[in-house]
């Protein structure tokens, strides 16, 4: 049973649930993401039905590919301009960096790039831009905030090392409601 | 793969039937923990409405 293993399965027969997933037309099947946001819904007459709904919430809540800015002071300066936050990340051409590039495309992170501009640095040890941006390893994430004076006074929160989708997620986002709470 | 699937889910239409080998159920509750915690995503499936009204 494939879809199974890809889904966290709800069965709603009574009213407090219901209400919690703002059940409107039974039998429906209501698909959320890891956040518990809507992803996808519909009424189901058949079986046929049921599996579409899983087949297009899947597709809707899917990795997604990251355009990667080259490291430059445009590149920062849009972003300011755009009011964004910036994913800076170090990289090397070692499998560590490209699977942590890969998670940052993940589904879990997905909607939130739209919030973020992401540019790639080439990590070298002792370098200039390393030392500017306080990183000493690759991979490396930062999450800047390009209002502030480009250097280490503008990471908002960083994680060294390669990393998976979640703890990339946990780390921006908390960085994401920082930032807002203090009012950008 | 896809046949087994519809199976198991077809007799959950409405009838309140369960069938060896279908998904496991968790309560919406413990769902969103899992889902936090894994990543994947929660799939309900609903045979009532907001007031209670059932299929």
């Amino acid at each position: 049973m494939k879809k199974s293993n890809e889904f966290i399965f709800v069965k709603c027969s009574d009213k407090k649930t219901a209400q919690a997933v703002k059940a409107a037309s039974p039998p429906e099947v209501v698909v959320f993401d890891c956040d518990a946001e809507l992803v996808h819904r519909r009424t189901v007459s058949d079986a046929a039905a049921i599996v579409e709904v899983l087949d297009a919430a899947l597709k809707k809540y899917s990795n997604s590919e990251i355009t990667w800015n080259v490291y430059e002071d445009k590149a920062l300066a849009d972003a300011k301009e755009k009011n964004k936050l910036v994913v800076l990340l170090f990289t090397d051409d070692k499998k560590d960096s490209q699977d942590t590039a890969k998670a940052l495309e993940d589904r879990v992170l997905a909607k939130h790039h739209e919030k973020l501009v992401f540019i790639k640095v080439p990590y070298t040890q002792g370098a200039e831009d390393a030392k500017k941006w306080g990183v000493n390893q690759a991979p490396s994430i930062l999450l800047v905030d390009p209002a502030k004076e480009a250097g280490t006074k503008s990471v908002v929160d960083k994680l060294g090392g390669k990393q998976k989708p979640l703890a990339i997620k946990a780390m921006l986002v908390k960085g994401m409601e920082k930032v807002k709470r203090e009012g950008r | 793969m896809r046949r087994a699937v519809t199976t198991t889910l077809l007799v959950l239409t409405c009838t309140g039937l369960a069938l060896a080998g279908g998904p496991t159920w968790v309560k919406w509750d413990a769902a969103k923990a899992m889902a936090a915690a894994t990543g994947k995503p929660i799939a309900v499936y609903c045979t009532v409405d907001q007031d209670g009204g059932s299929c």
